[in-house]
């Protein structure tokens, strides 16, 4: 089960390095997407391993709700996310996140 | 070690690796959709067959097609396409995650509580009836509090994207040239100005009207 959690952390830090480093608005909210699967698959390791040693039949799985809920989440970021990235490129032409700085102050 | 586990997370990694690195966003895309179906091969493995469904459906089916729609729609030139930061600095930056690795696989790969093979469940677990009764019975609250959300999120990128407002908020460069806002009107923002000029904007050193 541990190699499990370790790719999960290894997405995880992946879609930091993506988040981080580059500066493509759009590159940007994809590699927010893989930080979000990367703590999904983290979840139902975890919803796995509480239900072991349970009787047969009786383990319910709490958390692919929490998965489920996560997954519906990052559809509804990603839709405001992107009409973000469309309004502001129509307005300013760019999609470098260096060249928005008009909230800097 | 399961060798489709070892090949599925080398798929996943590599193919996470190619999303973060590419410099053009398609390229991007497509390298994000091996990696979304290799993370519904480990729901599979991971006894969770409705939401490796689910993951192809909204990851795959709908995340990554809004995508792909919106690199499409902006139609990035190649000089538009951001430029990146140093190789310096992108390297800082990839030290700094390979720690953050290490702070979370370190203690989540050698706790002796997870440290087992995967548990066997019934067949049934992770069903469709199986999440299907938790969803609707114990979580029937959040179930609602999501279809809320999304509804909210559906109407925010309606607004968002749409071509023409109303009324919008200038630009700075369009606020110098405006006389101070009338504050006892009605509406305290200037009719929009109509569709972009797309045109370049003319050098100062040009003659007025000179193409």
């Amino acid at each position: 089960m541990s190699a499990y959690l370790v790719l999960s952390a290894a997405l995880f830090a992946i879609g930091t390095y993506g988040v981080l480093a580059r500066r493509n608005l759009i590159i940007v909210l994809m590699s927010l997407e893989l930080m979000l699967n990367g703590v999904n698959i983290a979840l139902v390791v975890f919803t796995l391993g509480h239900s072991a040693g349970v009787a047969e039949g009786a383990a319910l799985p709490h958390g692919h709700v929490f998965v489920l809920v996560v997954m519906a989440v990052a559809a509804a970021e990603v839709a405001v996310g992107l009409a973000i990235v469309i309004s502001l490129f129509r307005t300013r032409r760019t999609v470098d996140l260096n060249d928005l700085q008009s909230l800097n102050g | 070690m399961d060798p489709l586990f070892t090949l599925t997370a080398a798929i996943s990694v590599g193919a996470a690796m190619m999303t973060v690195t590419r410099r053009n966003p398609v390229y991007s895309a497509v390298w994000l959709l091996v990696c979304f179906l290799a993370f519904a091969v480990i729901f599979l493995k991971l006894s969770a067959p409705f939401l490796a469904a689910i993951h192809v459906l909204v990851y795959t089916g709908a995340i990554l097609v809004l995508f792909l729609f919106v690199i499409m729609l902006l139609n990035l030139q190649p000089d538009e396409i951001a430029e990146e930061y140093s190789t310096k600095a992108k390297l800082g930056v990839a030290a700094m995650c390979v720690v953050l690795f290490g702070f979370l696989a370190i203690p989540l790969g050698t706790d002796p509580a997870w440290s087992g093979p995967l548990p066997e469940v019934g067949a049934e677990f992770g069903s469709v009836a199986h999440v299907g009764r938790l969803l609707f019975k114990d979580y029937a609250l959040v179930f609602e509090l999501v279809s809320v959300l999304i509804i909210v999120a559906m109407f925010g990128a309606m607004v968002l994207a749409k071509k023409r407002l109303r009324y919008r908020i200038p630009h700075r460069r369009q606020l110098d040239d405006l006389p101070p806002p009338n504050i006892l009107a009605d509406h305290p923002y200037v009719p929009n100005p109509g569709p972009i000029d797309r045109r370049p904007e003319p050098r100062p050193d040009d003659e007025e009207g000179a193409m």
